[in-house]
C-alpha cells in the first residue's frame, strides 16, 4: 500500500501551502485596506446619483439635485408633527455637526425634508427646523416630488390615523410611519452613504469623517 | 428665624426648645412617612421637550412607580394646557419609527414604567400656552380604579 507511506509528505506539504496562503492572504488585504472601514454606517463605495427633483426650502427658494452641490449633505425625512423621533434626531445632528466642526472639518449641509407635505407647510418648516440648527435646511412640497426622492433612497413613508378624533376642530390627525435612516450625499448630488438607527452622535461623526474622507 | 444668645444661661433653654420643637415635628413626620412610603404610586422626572416654534405635538417623559401590592391601570393623561393628551409608543421596525396611541397600561406591583424617547411618551396635543424650557406644566394621570395622579412636568431642552 503505497498510498500511507506517502500520506506523511503529501500531509506536510498542504500544511505549509495553507499557512503560506493565509500568511499571503493576510498580507494582501491589509495593504488593499489603506482606508478604515466604518463602524455603523452603509458606504457606498459605488456612489448612486439622486434622481432630479424639486422641493422648496424653509425660506421659500427652489430647492433641487442642483442646491445639494458644494457641500456634503446629510439628508433626514421627518415631520413637524413628530414629537418624539424626530426632535431627537435633530438634536443629535446638530451635536454632530457641532463635532464634525470642533474637530475642525466644515460644518456638512443638514436637510430635513418632510414626510408630511400636506400639513408642514413652508411657514411651518421655517418656523419648526431652524430651532434645531440655524444652518439646517427643511424642504417640503408636493407630495409626488417628494416621491421621487423617498422612492429612490429606499425611505418607508406611510401615514396611518391616530386614534380618538381632536377635540378642537383639528381633523388631520395622523401620524407618519417613515424610515429614520440619515443619507449621506456627497457634493455631486451623489448617494454615498447610509446612517441606520440607533444615532450615535460619535459612530456618525466617525463614519462621516470616513466616508467623506476627512479626519 | 430662630435667634441663638450667646448667653451660656439661656443656650440650654434655647436648645432644649428646638429639641422639643423638632420632636413635635418629628413624629408626625416619621408617621407620613411609615403610612405613604410603602402603599404608593409615585411619578418621578417628568419633563416636557421644549417645543420649536408653531410645533402643535409635544411629547412628555417621566417615570411610574407602582409600590401598591395591585396591578394599576393607566388609561389617560390631560393637562389644562393642551387641547388633547394620549399615551403613545414609538417602535422601531426595521428601521422605519412608528407612533401609535395605546389605549391603557397596566403597571404590575413593583414595576418602575419609563416614557423615554424612542420608547413611551404623552402625547400633548396643541398647545394653548408657550411651551418653553425652565416653565412647568401640570400634568394629570388617570388610572381606572384609582385618584388622578397630578404632576409638575420640567420644560426641558430635549437631549
Ligand atoms: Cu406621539
Amino acid at each position: 500500500m503505497p498510498f500511507p507511506a506517502k500520506s506523511p509528505l503529501i500531509l506536510l506539504t498542504a500544511v505549509i501551502a495553507l499557512i503560506g496562503g493565509i500568511v499571503a492572504a493576510r498580507f494582501l488585504i491589509s495593504t488593499e485596506r489603506v482606508s478604515p472601514e466604518p463602524v455603523n454606517a452603509t458606504w457606498l463605495r459605488a456612489p448612486r446619483p439622486l434622481p432630479e427633483f424639486e422641493l422648496l426650502s424653509h425660506s421659500g427658494q427652489v430647492f433641487n439635485k442642483e442646491s445639494l452641490a458644494g457641500n456634503w449633505s446629510i439628508l433626514f425625512f421627518g415631520f413637524t408633527n413628530c414629537p418624539d423621533v424626530c426632535p431627537t434626531t435633530l438634536g443629535t445632528l446638530n451635536r454632530v455637526v457641532g463635532e464634525i466642526v470642533a474637530r475642525g472639518n466644515r460644518q456638512p449641509r443638514v436637510v430635513f425634508v418632510s414626510v408630511d407635505p400636506m400639513r408642514d407647510s413652508v411657514e411651518k418648516m421655517a418656523a419648526y427646523v431652524p430651532y434645531f440648527n440655524s444652518g439646517f435646511i427643511g424642504l417640503t412640497g408636493d407630495l409626488a416630488d417628494l416621491q421621487t426622492l423617498t422612492r429612490e433612497l429606499g425611505v418607508a413613508v406611510s401615514y396611518s390615523p391616530l386614534e380618538s378624533a381632536v377635540a378642537d376642530g383639528e381633523q388631520q390627525n395622523y401620524t407618519v410611519d417613515h424610515s429614520t435612516a440619515l443619507f449621506l450625499v456627497d457634493p455631486d448630488g451623489r448617494l454615498n452613504g447610509i446612517f441606520g438607527a440607533p444615532h450615535i452622535t460619535e459612530q456618525i461623526v466617525d463614519d462621516y469623517l470616513i466616508i467623506t474622507g476627512q479626519s | 428665624m430662630t435667634t441663638i444668645s450667646l448667653s451660656p444661661a439661656s443656650l440650654k433653654s434655647e436648645y432644649r426648645r428646638l429639641f422639643s420643637r423638632a420632636g413635635a415635628w418629628g413624629f408626625p413626620l416619621l408617621l407620613l412617612c411609615a403610612c405613604t412610603q410603602p402603599e404608593a404610586v409615585t411619578i418621578s422626572d417628568a419633563w416636557i421637550r421644549e417645543a420649536p416654534p408653531g410645533a402643535m405635538r409635544l411629547a412628555a417623559y417621566l417615570v411610574i412607580e407602582n409600590k401598591l401590592s395591585s396591578t394599576i391601570t393607566l388609561t389617560g393623561v390631560s393637562s389644562e394646557s393642551f387641547a388633547t393628551a394620549q399615551i403613545h409608543q414609538t417602535t422601531m421596525d426595521d428601521g422605519v419609527a412608528r407612533m401609535r396611541m395605546i389605549d391603557e397600561l397596566a403597571i404590575e406591583p413593583g414595576q418602575l414604567q419609563s416614557f423615554n424617547p424612542g420608547g413611551m411618551h404623552l402625547m400633548l396635543i396643541n398647545p394653548k400656552v408657550n411651551v418653553v424650557a425652565g416653565d412647568t406644566i401640570v400634568l394629570v394621570l388617570h388610572f381606572a380604579k384609582q385618584a388622578d395622579l397630578t404632576v409638575d412636568a420640567q420644560i426641558k431642552v430635549g437631549q
